[in-house]
């Protein structure tokens, strides 16, 4: 199986490739597209000098790199990690989300729907045995989307499932909405065969200092106060990014066509709870400070995933047990993001 | 795909072979010299017919060989280099990629790029070698332009990696100060350096330029007819023999005074988008450094 990834660079993205290097002899080739944006580190993939992965920097918005990198590569399976995925950053920058997440993933399903209807195309003599290891039955797109396209839950409501409809509340999630739209479309008009995945919060090493868990961890280590987000009681399910990255294979390998699926978890915490949970792993004297709230903060977020679990997925790693792996990487990487 | 690597044993060669390692690897002493047309003629009709071959073979050196055996080092290479490459195009090999190097770019340029590689003339002390490579290229791209084959060649700045020349008066920077330093733990002595150590280059795994050639060989259809591969950083010669130092385990560095060279010269990557070097320097000379001290200790 050749493999071709998106923003494998990033943090979801990089975790996912080593596990896969890792795990997964059935994969021959992992390509890596990544535009190596402030977030991103080349020596995130851990594996990298694994001989079946290869890293190639491109910006997935240009049309003609990637035509030629898809065909040069031709992989049977795509999966789409890369996008702009700061909430705080879409409310002052929403054109860099439309741009990246909403043109990016119509990039790469103009570039998908091309391999998919020129598997036939000719290929030069010289490469003839190679592409005996080639899928000739298309190839599939796995697209990363985000538990915040279904829009905030109050408590007492139930869980979404897949058939929710969407109702984003804030730039980022709008695009992450508007690209998966763009996903179902292309599969219903061009049979494009995909799966899309909507997870929870992910944390785990490698995550870059903006996101809630590796901000307060940074601002501990460093004797700085965490910055809260208003009242600090919005609450997220957190998930952690080994078993994320199990998830997404487990949707490549068992999902169905034309599906979408829920990655959650049981690990519903308010900010608050966040902090001191982490204060008692990393700095007792931590201290704390409230900051402007987002111009809207949805208050929670509730996912089932049921048919990720009929898949035969289930979350492996208990969240103190995650948390407390995500501080040692960051307490062992002082240096990883300077 | 079925592709034949001359200089298969080699530091490039030896790294291509743990990605492929189904293809035909031709070492030094397999067919004699390959200066000799007849020794190649008969290389190519001993192995039949291939989709491509890849030219790692070469007669390389440090500085005091390329000075000191001139005309060896021009003879040698450009006849080896001449024989394969004609050769291929009469035996009709779909896809030839051939090796060039930084080095043999005009001496004082502060950026390399590859249409500047004809437009002076290269650093005296490597002139016979950077000739021979220089017509390697007008070789290579006469026969593309010509017949309509496909052939590329690769211009890798520094390279290093386990199965290197590891000698201290032959090999190139990276094995021999790694040599240096090994004998330098041994008497318990910091490790010498000449110049100050000021001077920047750029160093790239062998994992990575084998990375590059696989890609370009197997996926490729229309690759550039020359592709600059450079890891992006430019480091001082201190900096990797301070990492070469910490690897070993040699106590420190003293420099011991004496021209630089050419203080830095940067090589832009590309054209065209291929595989973008991975190895860190710090992981690449600690893999290095254990490779030697395995050999050195077998």
């Amino acid at each position: 199986m050749r493999v071709l990834v998106t923003g494998g660079l990033g943090f979801i993205g990089s975790n996912f490739i080593d596990h896969v290097l890792e795990n997964h002899t059935e994969i021959t080739a992992v390509l890596n597209i990544d535009r190596c944006d402030y977030c991103a580190r080349v020596h995130n993939v851990s594996r990298c000098s694994d001989p079946r992965y290869t890293y190639v920097q491109a910006d997935i918005t240009n049309i003609s790199k990637m035509k030629r990198l898809f065909h040069e590569f031709n992989p049977d399976t795509v999966v789409h990690f890369a996008a702009q995925s700061h909430v705080d950053t879409s409310f002052e920058n929403a054109e860099q989300y439309i741009k990246d997440n909403i043109i990016g993933t119509y990039t790469v399903l103009e570039c998908v729907k091309e391999s998919c209807t020129s598997r036939e195309a000719t290929c030069l003599s010289s490469c003839a045995t190679n592409t005996a290891e080639r899928s000739e039955s298309g190839c599939r797109l796995v697209h990363i989307s985000t538990d915040e396209v279904y829009g905030e839950v109050d408590l007492d409501e139930t869980s979404n499932s897949e058939t929710s409809v969407l109702n984003p509340t804030n730039p980022y999630s709008a695009t992450k909405a508007g690209a998966e739209l763009l996903v179902k479309a292309y599969g219903h008009s061009f049979g494009i065969p995909y799966v899309i995945t909507r997870g929870n919060n992910v944390f785990g090493p490698k995550q870059y200092p903006e996101k809630v868990i590796p901000a307060f961890i940074d601002a501990m280590m460093k004797g700085e106060p965490c910055k809260v987000h208003g009242e600090g009681r919005s609450r997220r399910n957190f998930i952690y990014v080994d078993d994320v990255s199990r998830a997404v294979m487990t949707v490549l390998q068992h999902g169905k066509n034309g599906t979408v699926y829920n990655i959650g978890s049981r690990n519903e915490y308010s900010v608050l709870e966040v902090f001191d949970i982490l204060r008692q792993l990393v700095n007792s004297d931590a201290t704390k400070v409230h900051v402007d709230d987002r111009p809207h903060n949805d208050k929670r977020y509730a996912v089932d995933s049921s048919a990720l679990h009929e898949l035969g997925w289930s979350e492996q790693v208990p969240f103190r047990e995650a948390i407390r792996k995500t501080v040692d990487w960051y307490k062992a990487n002082t240096s990883w993001y300077t | 795909m079925k592709v034949l690597v001359t200089g298969g044993t080699g530091l490039v060669g030896s790294a291509i072979k743990e990605i492929r390692p189904d293809w035909i690897y031709i070492g030094s002493t397999e067919f004699g010299s390959l200066a000799r047309e007849e020794h190649v003629c008969q290389m190519y009709e001993s192995v039949g017919p291939v989709d491509a071959v890849i030219h790692l073979a070469a007669n390389v050196g440090g500085l005091f060989k390329n000075m000191n055996k001139r005309a060896e080092m021009y003879e040698d290479n450009i006849l080896m280099n001449t024989h394969i490459v004609s050769q291929a195009a009469k035996n009709k090999v779909p896809r030839v990629l051939t090796m060039l190097s930084t080095c043999i770019f005009p001496d004082g340029l502060k950026e390399l790029r590859p249409s500047d590689l004809h437009t002076g003339p290269p650093h005296p002390s490597n002139e016979g070698y950077a000739y021979a490579k220089r017509v390697c290229e007008v070789h290579s791209r006469i026969i593309r332009e010509t017949t309509n084959t496909w052939t590329t060649c690769i211009i890798p700045t520094n390279i290093y990696g386990p199965n290197d020349n590891f000698s201290i008066e032959d090999g190139h920077v990276v094995p021999a100060l790694i040599h240096k330093a090994w004998l330098a733990k041994k008497n318990n002595e910091p490790l010498k350096l000449f110049g100050t150590g000021k001077a920047k280059r750029q160093f790239i795994h062998s994992r990575d330029i084998a990375r590059i050639i696989v890609w370009a060989v197997e996926l490729a259809e229309n690759p550039p007819p020359e592709i600059v591969c450079a890891h992006g950083n430019e480091v001082s010669i201190g900096e990797v023999a301070q990492l070469i130092a910490d690897a070993t385990g040699c106590p420190g560095l003293e420099y011991i005074g004496g021209p630089d060279g050419q203080m830095n010269k940067k090589a832009i990557p590309g054209p065209g988008d291929f595989p973008v070097p991975v190895v860190s320097l710090e992981d690449g000379i600690r893999e290095t450094v254990e490779w030697f001290d395995r050999v050195k200790m077998a």
